[in-house]
């Protein structure tokens, strides 16, 4: 939060306010006119009706200014995202139907770097869907979580390499979410201290 | 044209159907709570993604198609959050057979402390 507006400058503030949740309102719509399967103007009236409401009840927003994600990036996530899901499954498949050996699971803490809440998001969800892990546990703060690993190979640096993935993903999604990583904490308005300031 | 759609759609739909019937075999078979979430996630989105494109091809309704994408994000947004939630409060409550595992970076944390994400819950996205 770079502090261009001075406290008090309510009309300021408002427009800001606006700003931000114009992209959310359309999002809102586009999530309601999908929802009736159809483009009629009694359904955008209503869609921008019920996304204002939604947006006027819902608590305000805790991380950052929303932005674009970066196309190319985003693209390439969700194409490596894909993959990961389908191998992940033909792991799992693998698991059920033929057991080779006992199963071997551990919980592996990975250290991140970033804190932003979006960016945490995508990867904790990420991890859950590819192959071998499970989000288990969340520190924002670390920030770290702790994944748990169907089956953890015996062998030395196999815990290594399930850190090294999800560190990779963080990576990827940060470039889709246009984070820099080497200012580690994120971007402004997305640390706890300042949640915790702003109440 | 359309008949070649129309096999398509059957052969996504019955693969999916295969991959959710999976997913349930994979909750009987796993040995506890943790190890089903990863049968009760992976095989059973993609399971439910490809059932999703079959229904898509199998309509060919811009509207009903549209629906359908929401569907599939919203699973490819919830799936994650229902496990994480199930595993962790597992985990925590010791509904999860620790000594499965051969290895535990949270043991030690004493469960008395506190969510360690200070009780906010799951980050928004």
């Amino acid at each position: 939060m770079t502090a261009v507006q001075a406290p008090g400058a309510a009309p300021g503030r408002r427009a800001g306010a606006w700003r931000r949740n114009l992209p959310r309102l359309a999002w809102l719509l586009v999530v309601w006119l999908a929802l009736w399967g159809d483009v009629s103007w009694a359904n955008v009236l209503s869609g921008l009706l019920v996304g204002a409401f939604v947006l006027h009840v819902s608590p305000p927003v805790e991380h950052g200014p929303f932005r674009w994600p970066a196309p190319l990036p985003t693209l390439t996530y969700a194409l490596r995202f894909v993959r990961d899901l389908v191998v992940a499954t033909a792991e799992v498949a693998r698991q059920v139907l033929w057991p080779v050996s006992r199963l071997r699971p551990a919980v592996v803490e990975v250290p991140l770097r970033c804190r932003d809440r979006a960016l945490l998001s995508l990867v904790s969800n990420s991890i859950t869907l590819t192959p071998g892990t499970l989000t288990l546990e969340v520190d924002e703060a670390g920030p770290r979580i702790w994944v748990h690993v169907l089956h953890l190979e015996d062998r030395s640096g196999a815990a290594e390499d399930v850190v090294r993935h999800a560190r990779s993903l963080e990576e990827h999604g940060a470039r889709a979410l246009r984070i820099d990583l080497a200012q580690a904490g994120g971007r402004p308005g997305a640390g706890r201290a300042e949640r915790e300031a702003r109440g | 044209m359309s008949a070649v759609l129309d096999v398509l759609a059957a052969v996504l739909l019955l693969s999916g159907v295969g991959l959710t019937l999976l997913a349930g075999i994979g909750l009987l078979r796993f040995p506890d709570a943790l190890t089903r979430m990863h049968a009760q996630t992976k095989p059973a989105v993609l399971g439910l993604l490809l059932v999703l494109a079959g229904a898509a091809l199998d309509t060919r309704s811009a509207g009903l198609s549209a629906t359908i994408l929401l569907v599939a994000v919203f699973q490819l947004i919830t799936s994650p959050v229902g496990a994480h939630a199930i595993g962790r409060a597992a985990y925590r409550n010791g509904d999860a057979d620790l000594s499965l595992l051969v290895r535990d970076d949270l043991a030690g944390r004493d469960p008395a402390d506190g969510p360690v994400d200070g009780g906010r819950g799951p980050a928004g996205g």
